[in-house]
């Protein structure tokens, strides 16, 4: 380390071929990978193409006509273009904000646990819905909430005196009913990442904090928050960039495609695929993956300059 | 480090556990036989319900038997499940695989209209006599584009109506009969009796997801009737004239929303009818429910009885009228991607023409899948039945002329007669062969979509007000777009009358 | 010291039931699964999913028994493609991370951007299949589960080179490197076994991937002799949601699945998984340690 400076010269040429050898190994250790998103990702974004084609078989895709900005005007032409793109939104900031609290809150939680075995019981349980699929999950939902024969509606509602809900009917309960099914499924796997990141923290700073007086809270908001804040801020751009995504699963199979719900349930990826049902017209679905691209880089761009002015250290690129 | 190898160890097992599994599972071409001239070789891709065929290949290899002797083409049958059939038959067009004839299952339009279809006129001409003849220029018509055809409708039964389906031990329960019903107020009187009786039971389930009635494919029990013009969006009521209306503006849809809402009210309608996905038979078989809508003819309450357990009994509610929507809901085509069109429409007259073909693709080999009973119908063999049957594909209303095959028992044979006959007597719609080209439209088309499934279920299955949320549904049709695809279908509709001389 | 320990004791104990309380809310739902798997199919429909059903019924499970053959099979695929891609995907995904996290790379920055990019920016489904399908031929192979999409993704990446960055001092780095280590063997002696978590972490969420995708199935499989479990299942969720919405339907007349049927594939779909995950586990072993110790 400091033993750099005793001779200058020898030692910078040293310096300088193990740096280019460095340097190479880098390379090629990226090398693998950067051939796979070449290939998997950067390839078929050349595909971008079709959003502005009206797609013509017989001529082939490449050589169809082109269409300008034909294929866009769905998403923005009607009065459900708002509501689409308020839901998606909204959503997501729900998602990023609940999720992001929970998730640290229980890999708090977990780290903390003195009986290993029952940390072990508890962190497999909260994955469990982590890996049942979004159909069965929707079938679950219906267990809850169908009118005539849901667990709410026939067991618990009663209890307290309430009438029956059409829960399938009404969209009123529906943000809530989402966020906390998202929250559900998805803390299996936001618990485990900032559990890795609390157990990279070295112990030996919390037992200093200890016997200096810290209490458990100030010990959290003192070391843990601040040494996890890479990952929150990781994360956090993360979802930013996907902001204009929504999980299809949850927003078309748990409210079971019901209509009338459309109002809270009815997002872009959805609303595109009820549109082009019948059509099925791949210039059209691949101009809402173009507009959902756009939009979140550079919603990214923006976070991520404002994270360089505040943070640099922690900012994506 | 010894924990590292044995990890690579692993891994390499592994892969070459991945390639061997690759290579084996990879198609090994069928051994061309030895000819003279090698036989031309076409895929063909239909859909299955249910897992593959085991005996799949048995199959393929009988019809080959035929094909290659009678016209010197061998097959390769391509099962697709059905709820991928979408997904995977548009993905393979796009991607140009090779997929020489499939058939279209309601999408007829669409795929004329982004040419996904090749032109079949000259070759039905020179190779598909027997289509000509089995289908019959009417029919032939149903799928003609701008003078051209591009695909073949199936033959069964065409001329479906609406009907009523009931339990019949329950309406010999109560000393009911259903052959007194003509109207929705005759229904809704036995419903009264019913449902006295049959406290947990509803009346009716949906024949659909979000919908009772079959309004969209044959119009509403007592009101005119409607042809649809491909989408629901734009329709000419009566047979007499050439004006597109909105559908959802008309008395009958108005009739339609108070009539079921009345009956949800009453109990009629299951709670969660505009949401559920299970089918009626399967509602009505756990006791749910007590009868449903279907589109049909004849033998639904066969089928029916078969497939719920109980008794069905079945009757009709209107007068049949053909419109082009019902001869191009199922039709037999050639996609762009096909290498040898003459080879493949040689083939496509086969399934018109050869009962053994028709036979080995629904049912199977006869005395391995299935053996003829004594009343002409067939049957599984002893010791077989759905489950540990080696072919069982449930496409027998989808291969060229169903009039060709066998009938399965609890069916009547003599039915497909009466199909037939009514195929050539019913009256059929005037707008016959026009068809809606689509993609000035697609814009409204996608909106006028999205607020369609909104609020249909809802009003169709009497979940909401109507007089509350009708009028919404109305105007948002509207400022989605609806007025603009009503008169694109009107402009395209008057230049199809003018070119057809009516 | 007695204070101590009973005010610990409390803490644990609060910990506990909160955790606790978490955990049944994954498991309730589950376990209603479960019940519906052996609850008689007309009381299902007719009763609605109940934790205590009228009248039992393993009839969903002696179909797949029957189906057996297929199962096995399904199960096989799905074990093989996950072990595969996820030990690929963590190869992939840490080498590409580490230069990533060397703050002394001069080129990290251009290349952090190059990888992040492809979260943003999506091709769509078309071209990717075309590629994959007319360039690679992986259509009806088993790549087809393997290549597309989960070989490698930038989310796992980003995890890792700031977990590297963080948690894997530079000096160390600088330390093997004047002891005459080259890049690889630094890599592979000092920078992975002090990064135990985040393997573990990113290897769980590929394998989860690849556990859970039937996309891939869905493009690229007609031969169902090689769809994995999740294949098998959605197979027949979409099967019947066709037979609901579809205007052919009403042609169709066929025992379908039932419901208890559906219930009983997504069961075994997640069993294999919850029975090794705790074995997988000991990877965080360390971390917990270091918590009880705490204690």
């Amino acid at each position: 380390m400091k033993v750099n400076n005793i001779k200058n010269n020898t030692l910078t040429v040293t310096t300088k071929k193990r740096k280019r050898k460095s340097e190479l190994a880098m390379y090629l250790f990226m090398l693998p990978g950067l051939i796979y998103i070449l290939v998997n990702n950067y390839i078929p974004m050349g595909g971008l193409f079709i959003a502005f084609k009206n797609v013509d078989y017989s001529k082939g895709i490449f050589h169809s006509d082109w269409a300008g900005l034909e294929n866009f005007k769905y998403l923005f032409s009607s009065s459900d273009a708002w509501i689409i793109t308020r839901n998606t939104i909204l959503y997501n900031l729900a998602f990023i904000i609940f999720g992001t609290i929970l998730g640290i809150a229980v890999g708090i939680m977990l780290s903390e646990m003195s009986s290993k075995l029952m940390a072990k019981f508890y962190q497999t349980s909260i994955l469990l819905p982590q890996l049942i699929s979004i159909i069965i999950i929707a079938y679950i939902g219906y267990a809850f909430l169908s009118a005539d024969t849901g667990l709410l509606n026939k067991s618990i509602l009663p209890k307290f005196g309430i009438d029956p809900i059409s829960w399938y009917s009404d969209p009123k309960y529906w943000p809530i009913i989402l966020i906390v099914v998202n929250l559900w499924k998805g803390l299996g796997f936001s618990c485990i990442i900032y559990l890795a990141s609390i157990l990279g923290i070295d112990r030996s700073i919390y037992e200093s904090a200890e016997i200096d007086g810290a209490g458990k809270w100030r010990q959290i908001v003192s070391i843990t928050l601040p040494l996890l804040k890479p990952t929150i801020i990781t994360l956090t751009m993360l979802a930013i960039g996907r902001i204009f995504y929504a999980d299809f699963g949850l927003f078309y199979q748990v409210p079971m495609n019901s209509g009338a719900l459309y109002n809270a349930t009815n997002v872009i990826d959805t609303y595109v695929y009820r549109g082009l049902l019948q059509t099925n017209d791949i210039g059209m679905s691949s101009a809402a993956g173009f507009y959902q691209s756009v939009v979140g880089f550079v919603l990214v761009l923006l976070a991520n300059f404002a994270v360089t002015k505040l943070d640099k250290e922690n900012a994506l690129f | 480090m010894k924990k590292s190898l044995k990890l690579i160890a692993i891994l390499a097992m592994a892969t070459t556990l991945l390639c061997a599994c690759s290579s084996g599972i990879k198609n090994s071409g069928s051994s061309s036989s030895v000819e003279t001239i090698a036989p031309a070789e076409i895929t063909w891709a239909f859909p299955t319900l249910g897992p593959v065929p085991t005996d799949k290949q048995l199959i393929e290899d009988e019809i080959n038997k035929i094909t290659t002797k009678e016209i010197n083409v061998k097959v390769k049958l391509q099962p697709i499940s059905i709820g991928n059939w979408f997904q995977q038959s548009n993905l393979m067009i796009t991607g140009g695989e090779k997929l020489d004839i499939m058939p279209t299952l309601g999408n007829y339009n669409t795929l004329v209209s982004q040419k996904q279809l090749i032109d079949i006129t000259d070759l039905i001409n020179k190779y598909g006599q027997g289509i000509k003849t089995a289908v019959g220029d009417n029919f032939l018509k149903g799928t003609t584009v701008n003078g051209k055809i591009y695909g073949v409708a199936n033959v069964n039964g065409k001329a479906g109506v609406p009907s009523i389906l009931m339990r019949k031990d329950i309406l010999d329960k109560y000393g009911l009969s259903i052959d007194s019903v003509k109207t929705l107020a005759d229904i809704e009187k036995i419903f009264d009796v019913v449902s006295k009786g049959e406290k947990n039971m509803a009346m009716i389930v949906p024949v659909n997801q979000g919908s009772v009635t079959t309004i969209y494919a044959g119009g509403l029990v007592g009101e005119p009737k409607f042809d649809n013009l491909g989408d629901n969006f734009g329709v000419i009521f009566g047979n007499d004239n050439y004006k597109v209306v909105n559908l959802f503006e008309s008395d009958q849809y108005k009739n339609l929303t108070n009539t079921m809402r009345s009956w949800y009210l009453k109990g009629y309608i299951l709670k969660d009818a505009a949401t559920i996905t299970d089918t009626p038979q399967s509602l009505i078989k756990a006791g749910k429910g007590f009868a449903q809508f279907t589109q049909s003819e004849i033998g639904a309450d066969t089928n029916a009885s078969r497939d719920i357990g109980f008794p069905i009994v079945q009757k009709k509610m209107q007068d049949p009228l053909i419109t082009t929507s019902a001869i191009n809901n199922i039709t037999w085509a050639i996609p762009v991607t096909c290498k040898n069109p003459e080879a493949t429409m040689k083939f496509m007259n086969l399934l018109y023409t050869n009962a053994a073909i028709v036979n080995l693709t629904d049912w199977g080999i006869e005395g391995k899948h299935y053996v003829k009973g004594t009343d002409g119908t067939i049957g599984y063999p002893k010791d077989v039945d759905a489950t540990t049957t080696g072919y069982n594909p449930g496409i027998d209303w989808l291969v060229g002329s169903q009039f060709l095959a066998n009938v399965w028992q609890g069916n009547k044979p003599e039915n497909n007669k009466i199909l037939e006959n009514d195929n050539k007597t019913a009256p059929i719609s005037n707008v016959l062969g026009f068809a809606f080209d689509s993609t000035k439209v697609k814009t409204e088309l996608a909106n006028v979509n999205n607020v369609y499934k909104q609020y249909a279920p809802g009003l169709d299955t009497g979940s909401v007000d109507p007089a509350k949320i009708l009028p919404q549904f109305i105007s948002k049709l509207k400022s989605a777009g609806i007025n603009k695809i009503i008169e694109e279908k009107q402009t395209q509709l008057d230049a199809w009358a003018k070119a057809n001389k009516k | 010291m007695k204070g101590v320990k009973k005010s610990e004791f409390k803490y644990q104990f609060c910990l506990n039931i909160v955790l606790m309380l978490f955990a049944l809310a994954s498991i309730l739902p589950f376990l209603l699964l479960v019940i519906a798997s052996f609850t008689d199919e007309n009381t299902l429909i007719q009763g609605g999913y109940t934790f205590f059903p009228t009248k039992f019924s393993i009839n969903a499970y002696k179909y797949l028994i029957y189906q057996g053959p297929m199962i096995f099979r399904a199960y096989g695929i799905t074990f093989l493609v996950t072990f595969v891609g996820t030990s690929l995907n963590l190869i992939l995904t840490a080498m590409i991370a580490y230069p990533l996290s060397r703050k002394d790379f001069s080129k990290r920055n251009l290349f952090s951007f190059i990888v992040f990019f492809t979260m943003l920016f999506n091709g769509g489904l078309v071209p990717s299949y075309l590629m994959w399908t007319q360039f690679f031929h992986i259509k009806n192979t088993i790549f087809a589960l393997i290549f597309p999409n989960l070989l490698m993704n930038a989310f796992g990446v980003i995890l890792m080179k700031n977990y590297f960055s963080s948690n894997v001092p530079h000096e160390l780095i600088e330390a093997a490197e004047i002891d005459g280590a080259g890049e690889f063997t630094t890599f592979f002696r000092v920078v992975l076994p002090l990064s135990l978590p985040i393997l573990a972490t990113v290897g769980l969420m590929s394998a989860i991937s690849y556990w859970n995708d039937w996309t891939n199935g869905l493009y690229y499989l007609t031969d169902q002799r090689l769809f994995s479990l999740q294949n098998v299942l959605n197979r027949i969720l979409t099967d019947l949601q066709f037979l609901s919405s579809s205007t052919v339907s009403s042609q169709i007349h066929m025992d379908m699945p039932s419901t208890g049927i559906r219930m009983a594939i997504a069961v075994i779909g997640v069993v294999p998984i919850l029975v090794l995950y705790p074995f997988f586990q000991k990877y965080f072993v360390k971390g917990i340690t270091m918590g009880a110790v705490k204690g």
